[in-house]
């Protein structure tokens, strides 16, 4: 699996810009009810200290000169008013106080009112707004936020984090599966420019020597550049063996299938049955590669596409062929797009693929044994 | 975004308030003396007040004029800042309120339960009046003066644990609450079946005072002590408006004062007591 660092940047950054956000929330909710309840309060008791200086207005303007010595009568008023239910100050203009009772101003937001009588000052009325319930309120508020605030930050951020964790790994099985088959694709491309070019020539060379050993050189010359090419010949060979899939090379064609088989069985949960020869004749390298890839090419649209669970594998000895079948329980193929692969494959093998129901994943692949390319 | 910060102070401005009331004043300034001399304070006194200042000033020429009822409290600190001349009281004065006042009482007076014609009853047990306290008499209205009154108190004071039920009752929708005398004359009036703590100078037909435990309310029943509810009525003064308050308090404390305050339902004191 290719690394690809990606949740963890994304968490480092993700994280400041969630704490940020519910921090806000957090904050701001109950902040804006708070301030928005307490200018209501004082705006309600900017009303009330209205109303008792329009009372007081009528009072004074009553006894101008008594009426601040008439505090009883005057408190009765006000509660007959409904007035004496919130802290309230009321001074005449020389600052003395009217005792009128009421709450204790504990923890109050005031509204000033004046006092007038026909444009002239004659008192001044502090009404309070008590604040202690309001910030009860506020302080419950705000721990209700904090709380939905610690649960939707947990949310923001394991969600997207969750994702592209889930993302970053799709992204590495891809990386990985696109790195085998460039790898793979290298490896072709090598082993045909080896097989065609210095393969070839040294083939030729070879057949040449033959020529000219027959026309009369000296055969212990010739014998000793025969061995020479061959040892070349050897050599090309083993490279362009080692440049195959690593299952190829040590287990063989029949080998690396029966491995792939059970391992990519296992790994995906799809029953595959395998049916097999016990031997078959050894296969040229690109032949043997190209087939295997086949097999591994088959079983992944399986499963990607056909969503089935069971596969069977069929691997046949035909006289001067090798047939290769594969068909499964599933929905089938979308279209022959998601055969193209196996296609381009059997093509370079000198093969043909047989597809003969649209909507089913049954596939046929018939490889010429002797008619494959070199 | 330059108009976010003037946003933002506005609302906290609005959110804010105003000032809180600064200390209030602790000097206090005597007012300058009136042309005329003002008297004023209790309701319960008030009728006696009238009648003495209609006579002192026909005898000396001297405009003397008796305010509205301000209650006791209010007629002390009226006195005391020099805004009236004369306090009118029918009750003890703290210590704190006496500072700086001459006190002279001039009558007692009986406090008793007035009733309309109307009520069915003629006399209430002490038993009646804690029931009447409870809502516990069916057909009869209390009406009451309001707590720091001194009929209030007077009554109270003859009936213990009344002055706690009144409290209990209070809220409960039991009695009515009335804040001076003139209020409580005409709730009585007009109220049916209305029975109310009031002066026994002020009861005028058709009201009547009710007996307790038997007992007639009158100005002999008060002179020989059989009647329990009682309130001292005096004024108050400053010592440098003496000259000025002189005339009245010499009528009221002379026989002519005292007959005058025995004719409207109360009982002269000695002067200076």
């Amino acid at each position: 699996m290719i690394p690809v660092a990606l949740t963890r940047p994304f968490a480092r950054r993700l994280l400041p810009l969630v704490l940020v956000a519910t921090g806000l929330f957090a904050a701001v909710v109950p902040l804006t009810h708070h301030l928005d309840a307490r200018t209501r309060a004082v705006l309600d008791a900017r009303e009330r200290g209205q109303r008792v200086a329009q009372l007081l207005a009528e009072v004074v303007r009553d006894r101008p000169l008594l009426w601040r010595y008439d505090a009883s009568k005057l408190s009765v008023r006000l509660q007959q008013e409904g007035l004496l239910g919130t802290p309230l100050v009321v001074r005449d203009r020389m600052n003395r106080p009217v005792p009128l009772g009421g709450p204790a101003p504990e923890f109050v937001a005031w509204a000033r009112v004046p006092v007038e009588v026909d444009g002239i000052p004659v008192a001044t009325v502090w009404s309070g707004a008590p604040l202690g319930p309001l910030r009860t309120e506020s302080f419950r508020l705000l721990a209700g936020c904090l709380l939905l605030a610690a649960v939707l930050g947990t949310l923001l951020f394991l969600f997207p984090v969750r994702t592209v964790a889930r993302a970053e790994e799709r992204i590495a099985a891809l990386l990985a599966e696109r790195r085998v088959a460039l790898q793979d694709e290298e490896r072709r491309r090598i082993a045909r420019e080896l097989h065609d070019g210095a393969g070839q020539a040294l083939t030729a060379a070879r057949l040449q020597l033959l020529a000219l050993r027959k026309r009369g050189l000296a055969a212990e010359d010739a014998a000793q550049v025969e061995h020479h090419l061959d040892e070349a010949l050897e050599e090309v060979r083993r490279s362009t063996s080692a440049l195959l899939p690593a299952p190829l090379a040590a287990l063989g064609f029949l080998g690396a299938v029966r491995k792939h088989c059970a391992s990519y069985g296992r790994a995906t949960g799809l029953d595959i049955s395998l049916e097999a020869p016990d031997q078959l004749p050894e296969l040229p390298g690109p032949m043997a590669a190209g087939l295997y890839r086949i097999v591994q090419e088959a079983l992944h649209n399986t499963v990607r596409h056909a969503g089935a669970a069971h596969a069977s594998v069929r691997v046949s000895h035909l006289p001067e062929a090798l047939s290769l079948e594969f068909d499964d329980d599933g929905r089938g193929f979308p279209d022959q797009a998601s055969s193209q692969s196996i296609r381009e494959r059997v093509a370079g093998l000198g093969g043909a693929v047989d597809w003969p129901d649209p909507g089913r994943s049954h596939l046929r692949v018939r490889i010429p044994l002797g008619g494959a390319p070199a | 975004m330059r108009r976010t910060p003037a946003l933002l102070l506005l609302v906290l401005a609005a959110c804010a308030g105003d000032p809180p009331p600064p200390p209030p004043s602790s000097a206090v300034a005597v007012l300058a003396p009136r042309p005329e001399v003002l008297a004023a304070g209790t309701g319960a006194m008030t009728p006696l007040a009238m009648a003495l200042a209609r006579e002192a000033s026909a005898g000396t020429g001297q405009r003397i004029r008796v305010e509205p009822s301000i209650g006791s409290g209010g007629g002390i600190a009226a006195a005391r800042d020099g805004a009236v001349d004369l306090g009118l009281v029918s009750r003890p004065l703290r210590p704190d309120e006496a500072e700086g006042l001459e006190r002279v009482d001039l009558a007692r007076d009986a406090v008793v339960l007035a009733a309309a014609s109307d009520v069915p009853v003629d006399n209430l047990s002490s038993d009646d009046v804690h029931r009447l306290y409870r809502g516990e008499l069916r057909g009869i209205t209390l009406l009451l003066r309001d707590e720091a009154e001194s009929a209030n108190v007077a009554l109270e004071s003859t009936h213990p644990g009344l002055a706690d039920e009144r409290r209990r009752s209070a809220g409960s929708g039991r009695f009515r609450v009335l804040d001076h005398d003139d209020a409580m004359a005409l709730a009585l009036a007009t109220t049916p079946r209305a029975v109310g703590v009031f002066s026994l100078a002020a009861v005028r037909p058709p009201l009547r005072a009710l007996r307790l435990d038997g007992v007639t309310p009158s100005t002999e029943a008060l002179a020989r002590g059989t009647w329990p509810a009682i309130r001292t009525l005096g004024v108050v003064f400053r010592p440098e408006r003496r000259d000025r308050v002189a005339p009245l308090l010499a009528l009221a404390t002379s026989e002519r004062g005292r007959a005058m305050i025995r004719s409207l339902g109360y009982v002269p004191l000695e002067a200076g007591r």
